[in-house]
């Protein structure tokens, strides 16, 4: 008999950028990059699991800014994976890249080194805009590598900033518009947060700013462009270009993290997980590699649900149940949950949860109001 | 009674009054090195930590002077502050001298200045002390000319002295036995003793300070309270030397405590007169009365099931506090909490922070506000402690305020802004004079102008370097009127407020715009409202929140966006719902404060 395997995703830390942003708080390093590939397999030695359980659906290189290695890098890496683990057929690899650090040729060969998916960093297509964020490309560079992305690849991802503090709602339906024509299969469009300790969170404050105005206007015109808005942040053409990896997180599948910002939740044995939460420093994770340990299946129900609700599709009482033993009414208070339903925030149909378009926008108040937190 | 001298100490915060009386007792014998302990007399944490002291306490010291004999030097260490005038006048009626301490470096404060006066007005001989004469800044002459222009003391036999290394401690001494006259009284004379104050132990039961007047109390005697109207037998007797130390009798002229069965604070009404049991004809000593609140808060417990404890804690702070008042109040906004009376901000300041300090409670004040006299239609007056309880306006002939005389020294270069402070809270300039570059400044104003925050304005617009002081003067004739809030179209009483009528407008509007900061948004728009009656006289308006969910999660992150989610769960569970709207509970005290 054939045995059904589990899906897995796995995903790079690669902590090196040219420089930082001023509105970026995720941890990187300005140093020179450094190959860090023993220690990624220190890592993955370190989640001891029986790997013939799983397949490897998808893999993802983020930063940082992992476009700054040569292609040959990406290609061990991938060669390595592919020999010790089970991988899928349709296989999605994906890149972060900085239209800064890329050029035609080098894209084709990140595309030989078995990069199915690059995902560019525009975040703006005005160079006032891109100045202002720190990017080193300008919005002309950005256009040339979508263009030359759109005959080679046939999955591809652009990332865009939107809410900033000095930009009109006029400035973004001009984008959105520009964005529109560029026909990208797959689009995140992030709105700013100011995250504590960034340059831009001591200079700015958001106050005066709607961003749930600029919320909608993306929304209504991404629709009425073709788009599905299968996740708050998140917009694609057709289903076969959502992101598989990030789906993995938003779903509550298995994923492992390696390097030293890196998260990884795995479910070693039925409804046993382990977790890393990597917030470690280059040279102390270097030294000390991943923190693991285990999660409550109760605390890996609550983060499930409060993943899987981001995305416009249901989430299965069954799923929950098969990986962490919880039922709705574990992890759901089921009087504010009858309430929220009333109000058409969500669809509950015994079987499964279902965000509204509505729900979504408000989704922390939501979370807040219906998981059982422990606070 | 030739040998003893009963003295308090006057002084400002942090000019040394305390460390000067560890010195006096140390140089005494009153405690070894071992039981020293830094400020003897502060015994509790708030007065230690804020340097104030808060009920009146004694020291009996044996000190044999230069003359050959051994003294009785009686030592009160009085309150320093000004919410405790009465108080502090009464302890000064045990005494017949007053040490002054004056920081050298620092100069005369206004509240030195309140309690000299009071020491003047009890006829007390006064012996000022420059203190932290060790100090580089120390300048004695100067300072020592501000004694003599400010206050009006010769300052030709003051002693030059530092508590901390010790200098002068002896010449003070030396000093009050020689300038500081013995008691008078008659031991033969039948009973009469003052209370000076009492407080409460809980192994002990009340605990009461009295100076003996005339007479002599016995062990075992039975003594009446005249004003309490009530008896009770004195079950020991003696003095602090600090330790408690028990005797047989007091006699005339010497300060100590009594123990008496009594369970209940109230029935220690400060200034009372003690005499013997069957002695119903005597003449009460003068100068008593009964304290009253001037300033009101409420508190209410953020979790209300935590009201219960909130009333015990009350009820178990006022066991050693007759002088703060409460009563149970209902808000429609804030449910069950306690309405209470005190005699002034610091009084109200201590109470809140025993309360959250000593009890562990988690609670929202309100607004303090003062007591008003209502005049009505039908000519009776109706007090007015609580905004929430403002008639009918049709039913209101007029209304009177508190007013209060405020003394302010300051450097003179902020003199500038401080008047333009005073005339915005509605004062009246009564003086002004200058000591060098130091103005003292006289105004009267109503106490509702100074209740919440002047000191901190003053303190402020004047980098610290201003003092205050204040005595009530009693009530005056204002147009007053309630300004009431409304949130989202409903009243919000523990946000309405009373204001003079020409600032009515001004401070509701400021009001609104503070609420509209501190209020989040929600799903819809909410309305903020000032109105006088049903006149809306300032509007704002929240705007509706349109977005509410984290645009990303690097890398998989749940963890940080878990731990986000649960403060802001956490976040919510310190909010309070008012009809659909939901207000975090600093709100009450932050929307108060202005700028």
């Amino acid at each position: 008999m054939k045995q059904v395997k589990t899906p897995l995703s796995i995903y790079f830390h690669i902590p090196f950028c040219l420089q930082k942003c001023p509105y970026c708080a995720f941890y990187k390093e300005t140093s020179h990059p450094e190959d860090l590939t023993d220690f990624y397999w220190r890592d993955l030695n370190q989640y001891s699991f029986d790997r013939n359980q799983f397949f490897v659906q998808s893999i993802y290189f983020g930063g940082g800014t992992p476009s700054l290695f040569p292609p040959v890098f990406f290609k061990n890496i991938i060669a390595q994976l592919k020999k010790n683990f089970i991988v899928s057929d349709t296989l999605e690899v994906t890149l972060e890249i900085n239209p800064h650090t890329v050029s035609d040729s080098s894209l084709l060969s990140f595309k030989d080194a078995g990069i199915t998916r690059p995902s560019f960093g525009v975040q703006s297509l005005f160079n006032t805009n891109l100045k202002k964020l720190g990017r080193l490309h300008s919005a002309e560079k950005a256009l040339d590598v979508l263009a030359f992305a759109r005959n080679h690849f046939t999955s591809y991802s652009a990332d865009f900033i939107y809410g900033l503090p000095w930009q009109s709602l006029e400035d973004w339906e001009k984008q959105l518009t520009l964005i529109l024509d560029l026909n990208v299969p797959h689009l995140s469009l992030y709105s700013l947060s100011l995250e504590k300790g960034t340059p831009f969170a001591n200079r700015f404050h958001l106050d005066q700013l709607d961003q749930g105005e600029f919320y909608e206007t993306t929304r209504e015109v991404l629709i009425s462009g073709g788009y599905q808005h299968y996740e708050i942040s998140n917009f694609a053409k057709k289903e076969s270009d959502f992101s598989q990896h990030n789906l993995a997180y938003w779903r509550g599948d298995s994923y492992l993290g390696l390097g030293p910002s890196a998260h990884g939740r795995l479910e070693i044995s039925p409804q046993k997980w382990i977790t890393s939460e990597g917030e470690s420093h280059l040279n102390r994770w270097k030294k000390d590699g991943l923190n693991l340990h285990p999660i409550s299946p109760q605390d890996r129900g609550i983060e499930m649900l409060l993943m899987a609700l981001r995305l416009d599709a249901p989430f299965y009482e069954n799923f929950l149940q098969k990986h962490t033993q919880q039922t709705f009414g574990d992890l759901l208070d089921s009087k504010n949950l009858r309430k929220y339903v009333e109000q058409k925030w969500l669809s509950f149909d015994k079987k499964s949860l279902h965000t509204t378009a509505h729900g979504r926008q408000f989704l922390n108040t939501l979370l807040c109001e219906i998981l059982k937190l422990n606070i | 009674m030739k040998n003893i001298r009963n003295f308090a100490i006057i002084a400002h915060i942090d000019h040394g009054k305390s460390t000067l009386a560890d010195r006096l007792i140390e140089f005494c014998g009153g405690l070894n090195s071992r039981e020293m302990k830094s400020q003897v007399l502060d015994s509790m944490d708030i007065e230690r930590e804020r340097g104030i002291t808060i009920k009146a306490q004694t020291v009996c010291l044996k000190y044999k002077a230069k003359d050959g004999q051994i003294y009785q030097l009686n030592l009160l260490d009085t309150p320093g502050h000004v919410d405790f005038t009465y108080e502090v006048s009464r302890s000064l009626f045990a005494c017949e001298g007053s040490l002054l301490i004056v920081d050298a470096a620092q100069g005369v404060e206004a509240q030195t200045l309140a309690n000299t006066y009071l020491a003047i007005d009890a006829g007390h001989e006064i012996i000022p002390i420059l203190n932290k004469i060790d100090l580089p800044a120390a300048d004695v002459p100067a300072v020592k000319k501000q004694i003599e222009d400010i206050i009006g003391l010769d300052t030709s036999d003051a002693v030059e002295a530092s508590a901390k290394t010790g200098i002068g401690i002896q010449d003070i001494l030396e000093k009050i036995v020689e300038k500081l006259p013995a008691p008078k009284g008659n031991p033969e004379e039948k009973l009469k003793a003052l209370l000076i104050d009492s407080q409460y132990d809980s192994y002990l039961g009340v605990i009461t300070l009295v100076r003996i007047k005339d007479g002599v109390l016995k062990k075992g005697d039975t003594v009446r309270f005249m004003a309490a109207k009530s008896t009770y037998k004195v079950d020991r007797l003696g003095i602090f030397s600090p330790k408690m130390t028990d005797l047989k009798q007091l006699s005339a002229g010497e300060i100590g405590f009594i123990i008496t069965g009594m369970k209940n604070v109230a029935d220690c009404q400060i200034g009372d007169t003690i005499t013997g049991e069957k002695d119903l004809d005597a003449t009460p000593l003068p100068g008593f009365r009964k304290v009253e609140p001037v300033v009101f808060s409420s508190f209410f417990p953020t979790d209300a099931s935590d009201y219960p404890l909130l009333k015990s804690a009350v009820e178990k702070l006022s066991l050693n506090d007759a002088s703060f008042t409460h009563e149970p109040e209902q808000s429609s906004a804030l449910g069950y909490g306690i309405r209470c009376g005190f005699l002034g901000l610091l009084h109200m300041e201590v109470i809140q922070e025993r309360l959250s300090r000593e009890f562990d409670l988690d609670l929202i004040n309100t607004a303090p506000s003062v007591a008003y006299e209502i005049y009505l239609m039908n000519g009776k007056m109706m007090p007015l402690h609580n905004p929430a309880d403002y008639p009918d306006p049709t039913f209101i002939d007029y209304t009177k305020e508190p007013w209060i005389r405020v003394t302010i020294m300051l450097p003179d270069s902020y003199l500038g802004k401080v008047l333009e402070l005073c005339t915005q809270r509605r004062g009246v300039q009564e003086d002004l004079t200058y000591v060098g570059s130091r103005a003292m400044l006289v105004y009267k104003l109503p106490l509702n102008e100074i209740v919440f925050d002047f000191y901190d304005r003053l303190k402020s617009i004047t980098q610290g370097y201003a003092g205050f002081d204040y005595a009530p003067i009693g009530f005056e004739k204002g147009d007053l009127v309630k300004v009431s809030l409304l949130i989202n179209e409903e009243l919000v009483d523990a946000l309405s407020f009373m204001a003079h009528r020409s600032q009515a407008e001004a401070k509701g509007r400021a009001l609104c715009a503070r609420l509209k900061d501190l209020i989040p948004k929600h799903q819809f728009k909410i309305p903020i409202q000032a109105a006088i009656g049903g006149k809306v006289i300032a509007r704002e308006t929240i705007s509706a929140l349109r977005k509410d969910v984290t645009a990303k999660c690097y890398g998989g992150d749940i963890t940080r966006k878990k731990k986000l989610l649960e403060k802001q769960k956490k976040g919510k569970k310190k909010m309070r719902l008012f009809g659909k709207v939901e207000i975090p509970q600093n709100t009450f005290i932050k929307a108060l404060k202005s700028e």
